[in-house]
């Protein structure tokens, strides 16, 4: 066979092998986020995955529900970035080695402030032991938020999709406490005062820092990086970021 | 012989401190495989981990049998009935052991749900939690038109006016016995109110008639905004709707379960409860057409969708 052709073929297998791996090769990505709006969650799957496809990043995305069922799979299936919970990211930081590099923000603030919500005769947050609690989030996100002196487990917790929903259901002495956004409480006052007037805020929470990107040992932080920050908070990525609870990543 | 016999007393005193609800079961039993009786049972779990759990998929077949064979086998403290068929069947064989029943419309027309055993979650939002939805969208809105049919919810809107006075706002009850009047009487009344109430009222709202037609397009001639009772409304125009989260659902029964299986409160004790968890979607769009440049965009957020999405 002529030296040419042999090049050629040679040429074109290579090609060939690199256009085969390079499809192959997607950015395998583990989002856990207690707060997260729930409902949508395939939607906010497939939009995330468009998105990133659009600047050429093949993905593969998982959503936990539980961080038992997170730590397992970053075993099996060594993921390159998690956006996660910010109180998941301290706690676990040390264990997957991660590195911080971005922070989702609402609007610009950092962080978010939630305070304990309970009927007037309430005090002291030890007479709620044992007593109903409403909130949108799961317990272990919670108890990130407590004070010290207050965990879940004095509370039985009521998980609802948004902050009225929780103030409602205090309202209708469903549940006899409610952590909701400082903000979420203030607007109560305003359209329904019959329901906030028996209510107070028993307690204000520590803030709470949006969720964060990380990126694990060995994965190249961009392009994905880059494609995040770039992320806007209209058209379809929208619906990612209010999936979050955010409107934008930043550094 | 007697350090054995202190031993013996030792355990039986240790046995009996356990906390009794250590090996609770909760049954349900799902009239048929809906999306949202899955959903329920994924909130419960959610909020109540550990919780021993059996399902049983009626499969939307009356069978007494079957029930009584699933409560024999896996004895349930508590058995939740996800539907009227599940309720109905439960309930015919099972006088005794607590149940909860939800996904049960107008639960107040079964006599047997008013059995000691029973208690649930109705799926009636209150009028409450739909009005301070609407004000949260419209801060401005004080008056609000709800056209019903007299034989069907007469008591909805009559309890849903006394609602509203507590919060400031005119309920307009707009009575309609022929659902071909619907715009007619809206046009008579339409000074008196500035957003509009659709109630799940099935003789208004039907295949047969042109009512929910005419409510939309009353809704957005006038610029009225609408608030409907299932997000399906909000593709022909209407502004925003409210409707049962089935996972805050699973939730509030699994707080309920605990009541009843752990903390020994007697079912009777318990009343039905309203539902506290709500899926709202908002539809941008009429957003954007009633408030034009002033629609404050952050107004979005509130919901848990945006319709387009």
């Amino acid at each position: 066979m002529c030296i040419r052709i042999r090049l050629c073929l040679c040429v074109l297998l290579a090609a060939g092998f690199i256009s085969v791996w390079q499809m192959g090769y997607a950015e395998t990505i583990f989002i856990f986020n207690p707060e997260a709006r729930v409902s949508e969650v395939g939607k906010v799957k497939k939009r995330f995955a468009d998105y990133l496809e659009a600047k050429d990043i093949h993905s593969d995305i998982y959503v936990f529900a539980r961080p038992a069922d997170f730590q397992i799979s970053v075993d099996r299936l060594n993921p390159d970035f998690a956006v996660i919970a910010s109180y998941y990211y301290a706690s676990m930081k040390s264990r997957f080695s991660w590195n911080a590099v971005l922070s989702g923000h609402y609007r610009g603030k950092k962080e978010f402030r939630k305070v304990l919500v309970t009927f007037k005769s309430v005090s002291d947050p030890v007479q709620l032991k044992g007593k109903s609690l409403a909130a949108v989030s799961l317990s272990t996100s919670i108890d990130s938020q407590l004070s010290a002196g207050l965990t879940t487990q004095m509370f039985r917790l009521v998980s609802v999709s948004k902050d009225i929903d929780a103030i409602m259901a205090l309202g209708f002495k469903q549940v006899q406490a409610a952590i909701v956004t400082d903000g979420s409480f203030k607007k109560m006052k305003v359209i329904n005062p019959d329901v906030a007037e028996n209510l107070h805020i028993l307690q204000k929470l520590p803030p709470t820092p949006y969720p964060m990107v990380a990126v694990f040992p060995n994965a190249a932080a961009d392009p994905f990086v880059s494609a995040l920050k770039d992320m806007r908070y209209k058209g379809p990525t929208k619906q990612v970021l209010r999936f979050f609870g955010i409107t934008g990543f930043t550094e | 012989m007697r350090i054995r016999y202190i031993f013996f007393i030792a355990l039986t005193c240790l046995l009996g401190s356990l906390p009794v609800f250590a090996g609770e079961k909760y049954g349900f039993v799902k009239s048929k495989g809906l999306r949202q009786a899955d959903e329920i049972i994924q909130g419960f779990t959610g909020s109540f981990p550990g919780a021993s759990v059996s399902v049983l998929d009626m499969g939307g077949r009356k069978d007494e049998g079957r029930v009584r064979r699933f409560i024999r086998s896996e004895r349930p403290s508590v058995i939740i009935c996800l539907g009227s068929l599940a309720a109905k069947t439960v309930l015919i064989v099972e006088k005794e052991i607590p149940v909860i029943f939800a996904m049960v419309i107008n639960y107040k027309k079964y006599d047997l749900l008013r059995q000691k055993n029973v208690t649930g979650v109705s799926m009636e939002i209150p009028a409450m939690s739909l009005f301070t939805q609407f004000r949260m969208f419209m801060p401005e809105i004080r008056s609000i038109g709800a056209p019903y049919h007299p034989r069907v919810s007469s008591e909805i809107v009559r309890e849903a006016a006394e609602t509203a006075k507590r919060m400031g706002i005119r309920l307009t009850k707009i009575e309609i016995s022929d659902s071909r009047d619907m715009k007619r009487y809206l046009r008579k009344n339409q000074s008196s109110f500035r957003g509009l109430w659709m109630l799940a009222d099935t003789r208004l709202y039907n295949r047969k008639t042109r009512a929910i037609h005419d409510l939309i397009s009353f809704s957005k001639e006038t610029k009225k905004p609408l608030l409907a009772f299932s997000e399906a409304f909000l593709r022909s125009g209407a502004f925003f709707s409210v409707s049962i989260d089935y996972r805050s659902l699973g939730s509030q029964i699994a707080l309920i379960s605990r009541q009843i299986a752990e903390d020994r409160t007697p079912v009777s004790r318990i009343p039905v409860a309203p539902p506290i968890g709500t899926y709202t979607v908002i539809n941008k769009e009429a957003a954007e057409s009633l408030m034009g440049k002033d629609l404050d965009e952050s107004i979005l957020d509130e919901a848990d969708k945006i319709w387009p999405e």
